[in-house]
């Protein structure tokens, strides 16, 4: 199935959920700031399977101020 | 004496009725506030544990003679070098997931200022579920590509994400210098003075 991932397309071979999704691109989920649609998802919410045509959005937060 | 001469009325009336909350007074909330008063706002809500070192002069919005003061005294200070008449909400101690909103409860727009990435997350998570829209920077060390440095627009516009999102590993240098800090915390001010007018951050 085809969702778009931080504004690009992605094929994914079956359902998965957030976290796997992330964590297979090298992201730590614990360390991201996602959504889906437009709903930002708490760390609760990383465990939501991945739909059809969902947008996810997820950027890594890194230490530096 | 008017600091920003160029607002109109309306503009005037808009950032001065705000109430503008910082989360961390370091290299991104000292500069960020600066932007802020010389922008027009008159109300901020500033929370830092900690106090002036040497090692903050290399990109933090204070001066030699104020190493070993309260961060939070040290920015009361500067800030009314530059309008006196500020009114400001000053809180000198750790932000917590229990005292966040308390604290940023009244803020129209509060601004994620810290370094720890645990401390980022936590500011982020707490305002986002009590309402609040929330700019916040992530990735900013090193030297260069200023062109990297973007705002995301995220949670249906509740959350602006300021900086490359990069880590150490992808960059090979994450050490926090002036310029880039700098950048990041400007594109913050920005962001929040945009939103505030109406306009597109």
């Amino acid at each position: 199935m085809e969702i778009c991932f931080n504004g690009a397309p992605q094929e994914i071979s079956s359902e998965m959920t957030v976290s796997a999704f992330l964590e297979e691109r090298n992201l730590n989920p614990a360390e991201v700031v996602a959504e889906v649609n437009d709903e930002f998802l708490g760390l609760d919410d990383l465990s939501r399977p991945l739909r059809p045509q969902d947008r996810l959005n997820a950027f890594r937060i890194v230490a530096g101020g | 004496m008017e600091v920003n001469p160029y607002l109109s009325v309306a503009e005037r009336e808009l950032l001065g009725r705000a109430v503008v909350g910082i989360a961390g007074v370091g290299g991104l909330g000292s500069n960020c506030a600066m932007h802020l008063v010389r922008s027009g706002i008159r109300t901020l809500v500033l929370a830092d544990r900690d106090r002036v070192t040497g090692s903050n002069l290399n990109r933090q919005f204070f001066f030699a003679n104020q190493i070993g003061c309260r961060k939070i005294e040290a920015i009361e200070k500067t800030l009314r070098n530059i309008v006196p008449e500020l009114e400001l909400e000053l809180h000198d101690s750790a932000v917590t997931s229990q005292n966040a909103a308390a604290w940023f409860g009244r803020c129209d727009i509060v601004v994620e200022a810290f370094d720890s990435v645990s401390a980022k997350q936590m500011l982020i998570r707490t305002m986002l579920a009590c309402g609040k829209t929330v700019v916040a920077a992530s990735g900013l060390g090193g030297w260069g590509k200023s062109n990297e440095l973007h705002v995301c627009r995220m949670a249906g516009g509740r959350l602006y994400l300021v900086g490359d999102c990069k880590s150490c590993a992808e960059t090979g240098d994450d050490r926090p210098f002036s310029p880039r800090v700098g950048i990041a915390a400007a594109m913050e001010a920005n962001t929040v003075i945009a939103l505030l007018l109406g306009q597109k951050p």
